[in-house]
């Protein structure tokens, strides 16, 4: 069976990235951040947000110079083949990575809220099926399914935030971090971003023509204005109690509970978590099948589904116990991981900029 | 025929939800009503016991859904006994054939006899469940939990008064404090570290609507805490403003309404009230008792540094209607609506309001209890001078008694 990956526009690019961005870091990345850094725990989602929007950055310029190469041909080219491989493993695992953490988290959230005797195998049919469907359908449909969705996804968001922000009533105590406290939980916290890195393995498919950049940023940015803003509300309504109250997004619209009349409001943010988590698992899995690609070129894509599934459910089987263990894997592994967008990746791309602006002066 | 089976061996999605349905689906059609599950629990009582190795008596007041034409609710109180709140309500599942529900839990009483260790202990399993909503109502009682869920099961089952709603709206009045297991926890695990529950008191009266009898459904109280024993007789509910206040988890004092009253002035935690003038005499009243309705405040805290010390200016610009005049001479013929204050009212009020608000402040400082949270104020507009002047003092927590306080009143009437 061949997967065919037609190209995507701008704005279903854009409406990808901002899912990616935005759904991983709503759930327990707020109550784990002022855990590690009380009140200025706040500004950390903003530090790895500029880093994520220079990640962008990058992708726009090399896309400037490579507009039609993929990024397979462009590693090759300047690196050879064997690099280009090592890339594409390390891909691999980072996507199949993050993966797992994120379903640990989901389905921690669903067992605890509301599925009390769910068993994983039960989550695990609502969910693989559809995410395999999503990714073998091809990136197109992968985009516009997610255009599809994507008012209803927003208009969620948005509706989130404005309640959460009625739920803000207390005085946080300030300057009670110190900076080596700061670093540490920005670095232990930092595994859910880098995702804008999965723009570069499909970057000869994203067609931007001249002046759509703006949509790429501007989702981007919105997406992480967002977590940026959810993070404040959550600090700022739970601050000394987020211990109990591990799930960000679902907790922000707990202020309703108190009035009574109102009902279980925050329900509807669960509606949210169900479709980031079916969106981001896809993404995910057609990464990993990018990557799978670029490393055996000559098997069908399918292999790399299967092999998906295989490894996802193995490492879930050991990760899927409990929450503490889904987050120690995510603090103290995951983040490491990140190494790979944020450190190699940028080094690689700028050595090319440099050897190719040597070369033209040659 | 043949099409259709071609169609569906086409798509997979198709096949997979076959699947679902006949393994998952069918299943659950077998599967017991979950409202025949589940207990749902109300409310939730807790008292300290000593027997063997059991250390907690957890009582509940649960509604036992059963299916009928009609609309009613059918309450019982079970209680059960365990080395930790988790075991104790393991049995009471047990006891009942039914797993414990507390989703629709909106009160938890606590026996007064538990303030006497860190109250945090008992509450730690609630705080975790993430069954229970943080804006459950916390109380305490000056009789065993068990008896004041009986109390509150007939108030409950013969009026439309539900126990909860007796402390629903004690964040609006200024004679009570704002006791939710989220409020509570917030301010205990914040700088001040003390926390605030509601006290509800059981009176034996005759005669009273909103009345229960002690004896609950089914029968004999455990006796477990402070006032336990079997008690017959009516009994009411009671939400006098009294609060307990907890540092640390331990009991630091109880406060009356009134106190209260002292307190929430201080903190601006309030939407209505009022205030009283007694003996006042001027050009219109003589000896007359005034009583205003506060309709507005707005309250504000600045702090400078003066030689070190911090100097908290009380800024507070009240509205205020006169709502009641006891007058010896009769009634006070004046229309109210257009009645001016006059500047011995107002003087009269500054005074009256600035003497509740220097008591409270010495209510804080003998007990060292922040209750209007000066710490993160001052912490945050002048984090290294307050730093300095904490380090300067004996004993840190001790800071309230050298702060010095200043109030300006300003006051409109409405």
């Amino acid at each position: 069976m061949k997967v065919s990956d037609r190209t995507i526009t701008a704005g279903q690019a854009g409406i990808i990235l901002f899912i990616l961005l935005f759904a991983n870091k709503v759930l327990v990345f707020p109550s784990l951040i002022f855990e590690g850094a009380d009140f200025e725990a706040f500004l950390i989602p903003i530090l790895s947000s500029i880093l994520e929007m220079g990640l962008l950055y990058l992708f726009y310029k090399l896309k400037n110079r490579f507009p039609d190469q993929t990024f397979v041909q462009i590693l090759r080219q300047h690196f050879g083949k064997a690099v280009q491989i090592v890339f594409y493993v390390a891909f691999s695992i980072y996507f199949l990575s993050k993966a797992v953490l994120l379903y640990n988290v989901t389905f921690i959230f669903f067992r605890n809220m509301i599925y009390k005797d769910a068993q994983n195998l039960v989550f695990l049919f609502a969910l693989l099926p559809i995410i395999n469907h999503l990714a073998i359908c091809g990136l197109r449909v992968l985009g516009r399914t997610a255009q599809l969705f994507f008012p209803v996804i927003l208009s969620i968001v948005v509706f989130c935030i404005i309640v959460g922000c009625f739920g803000i009533d207390s005085a946080p105590l300030l300057f009670q971090t110190s900076a080596a406290k700061f670093f540490t939980t920005f670095f232990r916290h930092f595994a859910p971003f880098g995702d804008t890195v999965f723009l570069f393995l499909i970057i000869d498919k994203v067609k931007v023509e001249k002046g759509q950049w703006k949509i790429l940023f501007s989702c981007a940015g919105g997406a992480l204005f967002l977590v940026c803003l959810v993070s404040f509300i959550f600090i700022l309504s739970y601050s000394f109690t987020s211990f109990m109250h591990p799930f960000a997004i679902f907790e922000i619209m707990s202020f309703v509970k108190e009035y009574e009349g109102l009902g279980r409001l925050d329900l509807i943010s669960m509606i949210l978590i169900i479709l980031f988590t079916y969106f981001q698992l896809a993404i995910y899995l057609k990464m990993f099948m990018f990557s799978f690609d670029g490393v055996f070129e000559k098997i069908d894509q399918v292999y790399g589904v299967i092999s998906f599934n295989v490894l996802f459910l193995i490492i879930i089987n050991f990760l899927i116990v409990n929450l503490e263990q889904a987050v120690m894997y995510g603090q103290h592994i995951l983040p490491f991981f990140n190494v790979l967008p944020f450190a190699v990746l940028p080094i690689f791309v700028l050595v090319m900029f440099a050897r190719r602006k040597k070369e033209k002066k040659t | 025929m043949k099409h259709f089976f071609k169609q569906i061996i086409k798509s997979p999605m198709l096949i997979l939800f076959i699947v679902m349905t006949v393994f998952l689906g069918f299943p659950a059609l077998g599967q017991t009503a979950e409202i025949s599950q589940y207990a749902i629990v109300t409310a939730l009582g807790i008292d300290k016991i000593e027997e063997g190795e059991d250390k907690f008596e957890v009582s509940f007041l649960t509604f036992i859904p059963i299916a009928q034409q009609g609309f009613a609710e059918k309450y019982k109180v079970i209680s059960a006994k365990g080395r930790s709140v988790a075991e104790a309500m393991d049995f009471a599942g047990l006891e009942l054939g039914r797993e414990i529900g507390l989703s629709h839990l909106k009160l938890i009483a606590l026996n007064q006899e538990l303030f006497k260790e860190d109250i945090s202990m008992f509450l730690d399993y609630l705080v975790r469940n993430k069954e229970i909503t943080t804006s459950v109502r916390l109380i305490a009682t000056d009789k065993s939990a068990q008896d004041f869920l009986k109390a509150a099961q007939k108030l409950d089952s013969e009026s439309s008064i539900k126990v909860s709603d007796l402390v629903a709206y004690n964040t609006d009045y200024i004679y009570a404090a704002d006791s939710t297991l989220e409020s509570f926890y917030k301010s205990m695990l914040g700088p001040t570290r003390v926390g605030l529950i509601s006290f509800l008191t059981t009176e034996k009266e005759e005669g009273v609507s909103a009345m229960a009898d002690a004896e609950g459904q089914n029968g004999q109280s455990s006796g477990a805490g402070q006032g336990g024993g079997t008690e017959s007789g009516a009994e009411e509910i009671k939400n006098l403003g009294e609060t307990a206040v907890f540092k640390d988890g331990m009991l630091k004092l109880n406060l009356s309404g009134k106190d209260m009253k002292k307190i929430n002035i201080i903190k601006g935690s309030f939407t209505t009230g009022s205030l009283n003038i007694r003996n006042y005499s001027d050009e219109e009243f003589d000896n007359c008792n005034l009583t205003f309705e506060i309709f507005k405040k707005n309250l504000k805290y600045h702090v400078v540094f003066q030689n070190g010390i911090p100097v908290v200016t009380l800024d507070l610009q009240i509205n205020l209607k006169l709502s009641e005049v006891e007058d010896k001479d009769g009634i006070f013929r004046q229309n109210i609506e257009i009645y001016v204050l006059s500047k011995d009212v107002e003087d009269a009020i500054e005074k009256k309001i600035k003497t509740v608000m220097s008591e409270g402040i010495e209510i804080m400082r003998d007990n060292q209890i922040d209750l209007a949270d000066f710490y993160t104020f001052i912490n945050n507009t002048h984090k290294k001078e307050f730093e300095q002047f904490l380090d300067r003092l004996e004993e840190r927590d001790n800071y309230l008694s050298h702060i010095v306080f200043k109030t300006n009143i300003y006051i409109i009437a409405s």
